[in-house]
């Protein structure tokens, strides 16, 4: 039988892209010479990567036309690439082991903020540079960034878009799909700029203003200290918060709210998601402060309690990943409390992952109309988001994402307990059930940190490569949620 | 609601008018037969079949296009006084009246199914003088009716701030045997006759309201609601079903969405009960025929205070509305379509039957009459509502009413002057240029209108 998948042409959408993303290894070059620091892995990751492009290049030929099984191909195997050369420095820098700078590179990409590097503090200002800025580019899509700079991508951009972003339709801000991207990028970039101006106000330096900028708004999490922001001032911390709930927003909301700024309010006030957003992320909030208040370990006044525990709170529900205490040492409510924020996510349309409030909101909405019509049998309940009405299409594709994402918990989580097992624990101790639940949750919900050997202050090293190995995979699914990974993985979508 | 429209008041000599119309439909046969005798009526029709349906009457009707310039043409829109498109197609109507509006026609008037268009030509009028839509008309009738449990008949009157109720005093109304000056009347309101027995009588203030009158008030939305209450002691319904989801039976909840309601409207057609689902937000759709009893019963349907049966057949609505008075809804509602069962239905035991074709050939008709007057026929023709304006000439002018030199018979309801309305006592007088709202009986109709 035919292959029916355009191979060349997608692959050489993949060789522009990492023609592109090799000019990003610019930036950390620029810090490392700034700093004193070697320069040379910088020149050598732009120079391999660029080569590579252009061989990929070479190799495969333009199309005008993007279909869209192609769209898939070039949104799933695109992330794999630029994760791959996104390893490059912590290869050649000697830091990591291939596993694990691949680990740290899709982690970096994916917006998760999981790490396999010890010793943060002693490592090249430049390497955690770019791990920070990996994130921010990874954080509104390296789709939507390509669309929005490459002009060969104006036109075939769309599929593309809703291949990175599915589930949700796409919001078409401008008729041009490119303009779309950019507006996003404008919003991105301009809140960027105001957390780094805030950051700085409160006494940050301007290189740890910059690198924390670049993974609050993108919900990364990758930190310059190994006590992530625990060693911040107090308002600093606040600072943060506000903007991890900021980059959990709808960008395209924000993006209208800026345009017309009289209707601000009102068109937050009108959005049913971000409502339950606001409303999840104070009703948490205050939850898990009673938790703490009554638990063995609580903070010494009452304004660190709710500064603990808004702080996690934004943090696991916009799959951020920072800490500003220790939760590891919290008692198991408050831990179970917080396993449990790492499968909401933020709003569609973030940089936020993991299932998403909007889902989550809709699957409820679901489980009251079915409840209804157990008393009335007759009755026709369309599902409403705000005045939209959500097609039963829609719907269905929203609870089988909900039951995918749980399946794949769950193997995942079998699977690591195995792995580990198999290699005879760690350090001679066996897994902890909820450790190893919460390191899948944490990468496939591209969360970050999760309890025990995994917890917010310590790393993924400990974990055997194997296990490294499964988790990059589940941060790859999680951050293309799901169904581009699947598709790729059907005969239907090979042979005709 | 009785009566025929398609006689009376047109036998009269009005100013013999040139009118062109569209569409030989069910709506433009009732039109034309009305028009007929004393007008120049030309009928422009597509279809053969329906064209020669028109045979029967004095009309000149034309195979053709009516959004067509050339056909138009050859109808005589150019010199027509009046243009009147009612195919069932909006955008034909909408062309043919803009064509026509070109050519030089005097008045246009639109007949359209989808009420946005009523929207966009309230902005830009398309070449078109007036539109109407009859669900639009229909669904506003019916829910007036719903909204005054006790009417049997509703007009409207100075676009809407003046109604006429025919009210049914039954057995559990205190009123009943009580003679009217004890009545405590609303003030914006006043009671200009009772129908018994199909007579229509001007009662005198010694005179008893009996069991079975239709008590024929004038008064302010508000002031009529009021005398509902106060006459049957019923509220206005809170719980309504609509049997149907047709075009009128979504407008018809949307109108009873807007005030505050949450009507059941039950829909057989799975795609159309999910699109009224999709597009009503406050009413709850049920996928269901009119006619299923275990499910009527199982969704406590018998509970509602009213309901309103307007499926495409009037057959099913006949059915399904004696369904629903059986199983023990208060008022029932039925769209009938063929004009003829209006009798029949309230002979049997629906309470009030509405025909939108009439409905809509009645709002037509009112702009083929001189300055603008508007007439409701009552009763089979005994009784006429005229709406118009008091010329200077008049000899009513500035004599107060109770002393004015009108006919027995006559009753002045309503006066709408400078955009306020009064219900006039004795000792009001009209001026000229004010808008009255005069019920008359048949007799003395004709003089009323020479006075005025």
């Amino acid at each position: 039988m035919k292959l029916v998948v355009d191979l060349p042409s997608s692959f050489h959408l993949i060789a522009v892209l990492l023609q592109w993303i090799g000019l990003a290894f610019l930036l950390p070059l620029v810090v490392a010479l700034l700093y004193g620091e070697p320069p040379w892995p910088w020149v050598l990751s732009l120079g391999v990567t660029s080569v590579l492009g252009m061989l990929l290049g070479l190799l495969t030929r333009h199309s005008e036309e993007i279909g869209l099984r192609e769209a898939f191909l070039v949104v799933a195997v695109g992330w794999l690439a630029v994760a791959a050369v996104g390893s490059l420095p912590y290869l050649s820098l000697n830091a990591l082991s291939p596993v694990g700078a691949f680990f740290e590179s899709m982690s970096g990409f994916t917006t998760t903020g999981a790490t396999v590097l010890e010793g943060i503090e002693s490592q090249p200002r430049s390497l955690l540079f770019w791990r920070a800025l990996s994130q921010w580019l990874g954080g509104m899509g390296i789709i939507v960034l390509a669309i929005a700079i490459l002009p060969r991508l104006a036109v075939g951009g769309r599929q593309l878009l809703e291949a990175e972003v599915p589930g949700l339709e796409v919001e078409r801000l401008t008729p041009h799909i490119r303009e779309t991207a950019r507006a996003l990028w404008k919003v991105y970039a301009g809140l960027s700029a105001a957390e780094i101006l805030l950051l700085l106000s409160t006494g940050v330096s301007f290189y740890e203003a910059v690198t924390h900028t670049f993974t609050t708004l993108s919900t990364g999490g990758f930190g310059t200290r190994s006590e992530s922001l625990q060693t911040f001032s107090a308002l600093t911390q606040w600072v943060v918060i506000i903007f991890m709930l900021l980059g959990g927003i709808n960008f395209a909301l924000l993006y209208r709210g800026f345009k017309s700024r009289l209707r601000f309010g009102s068109l937050l006030a009108h959005d049913e998601e971000f409502r339950f957003y606001v409303a999840v992320f104070a009703s948490m909030t205050i939850l898990l402060a009673f938790v703490l208040l009554l638990g063995s370990r609580s903070a010494t006044t009452l304004e660190e309690t709710l500064r603990q525990s808004a702080f996690q709170v934004a943090s696991l529900m916009t799959t951020t990943g920072y800490a500003n205490a220790d939760f590891n040492d919290w008692d198991s409510t408050a831990k179970l409390l917080l396993l449990a924020l790492m499968f909401l996510g933020g709003s569609a349309g973030s940089t936020s992952g993991s299932i998403k409030l909007v889902r989550t909101l809709l699957i409820f909405k679901l489980m009251g109309r079915e409840i209804r019509r157990i008393l009335h049998p007759q009755a026709v309940i369309p599902i409403r988001l705000g005045s939209r009405v959500i097609s039963e299409e829609a719907l269905s594709g929203i609870m089988i994402f909900a039951i995918l994402y749980v399946t794949i918990f769950a193997l995942g989580s079998i699977l690591l307990m195995l792995d580990v097992e198999r290699v005879g624990g760690i350090q001679g101790q066996p897994l902890a059930v909820l450790d190893a639940v919460s390191a899948v949750a944490a990468t496939l919900g591209n969360v970050g940190p999760g309890f025990g050997v995994v917890g917010p202050m310590a790393s993924y090293a400990p974990l055997p490569d194997t296990s490294k190995m499964l988790l990059t995979l589940l941060m790859w699914i999680g951050r293309l949620e799901i169904f581009p990974v699947i598709v790729l993985l059907t005969r239907s979508y090979w042979r005709g | 609601m009785e009566g025929s429209l398609y006689n009376g008041p047109f036998k009269r000599k009005w100013l013999k008018m040139k009118v062109v119309v569209i569409g030989a439909g069910q709506v433009g046969q009732s039109i034309a037969q009305a028009l007929q005798e004393d007008h120049d009526v030309v009928v422009i029709e597509r279809d053969k079949h329906q064209l020669e349906l028109l045979s029967e009457y004095d009309v000149m009707a034309i195979e053709g296009n009516g959004a067509s310039l050339r056909v138009l043409e050859e109808a005589g829109a150019r010199g027509a006084h009046l243009v009147i498109a009612c195919t069932n197609i909006d955008e034909v109507n909408i062309v043919a009246c803009a064509g026509s509006k070109q050519l030089g026609a005097a008045f246009t008037i639109a007949r359209v199914h989808d009420t946005e268009y009523i929207e966009t030509w309230e902005r830009g009028r398309l070449g078109v003088d007036f539109m109407v839509c009859s669900e639009l008309l229909t669904s506003e009738l019916m829910a007036q009716l719903i909204g005054v449990p006790a009417a049997r008949e509703i007009h409207t009157f100075a676009e809407g701030r003046i109604l006429m109720a025919e009210l049914l005093i039954d057995k559990g109304s205190s009123w009943a045997s009580r003679p009217i000056k004890e009545l405590e009347l609303p003030a914006a309101s006043m009671i200009v006759s009772l129908i018994r027995g199909g007579r229509v009588i001007i009662p005198g203030g010694e005179d008893e309201v009996q069991d079975g009158d239709l008590m024929v008030s004038i008064g302010t939305p508000e002031a009529v609601a009021q005398l509902n209450r106060r006459a049957s002691g019923q509220a206005p319904p809170q719980n309504i079903v609509i049997i149907g989801g047709g075009r009128i039976g979504y407008r018809l909840a949307l109108t009873l969405e807007r005030q505050g309601l949450r009507p059941k409207i039950i829909e057989a057609d799975p795609q159309r009960s999910r699109w009224l689902a999709e597009h009503l937000t406050r009413s709850q759709v049920f996928q269901s025929s009119g006619v299923d009893l275990e499910f009527l019963e199982s969704e406590r349907i018998g509970e509602c205070e009213a309901g309103a049966c307007v499926m495409d057949k009037d057959e099913k609505n006949l059915l399904s509305a004696l369904l629903l008075k059986s199983l023990g809804v208060k008022k029932v509602i039925a769209g009938v379509a063929n004009t003829h069962y209006i009798k029949v239905f309230e002979r049997v035991g629906v309470d009030v039957a509405v025909s939108a074709r009439k409905v809509i050939a009645e709002e037509i008709i009112r702009f083929t009459k001189s300055r603008g007057a508007g007439i409701s026929i009552l009763e089979g023709e005994r009784a006429e509502v005229l709406e118009t304006t008091v010329s200077p000439k008049s000899p009513l002018i500035g004599v107060p009413l109770k002393q004015a030199p009108l006919p027995k018979g006559a009753i002045v309801g309503g006066v709408v002057r400078r955009k306020q309305v009064i219900i006039p006592r004795g000792d009001d007088a009209l001026l000229a240029g004010d808008r009255v709202i005069i019920f008359s009986t048949k007799e003395v109709a004709p003089e009323i209108e020479r006075m005025l």
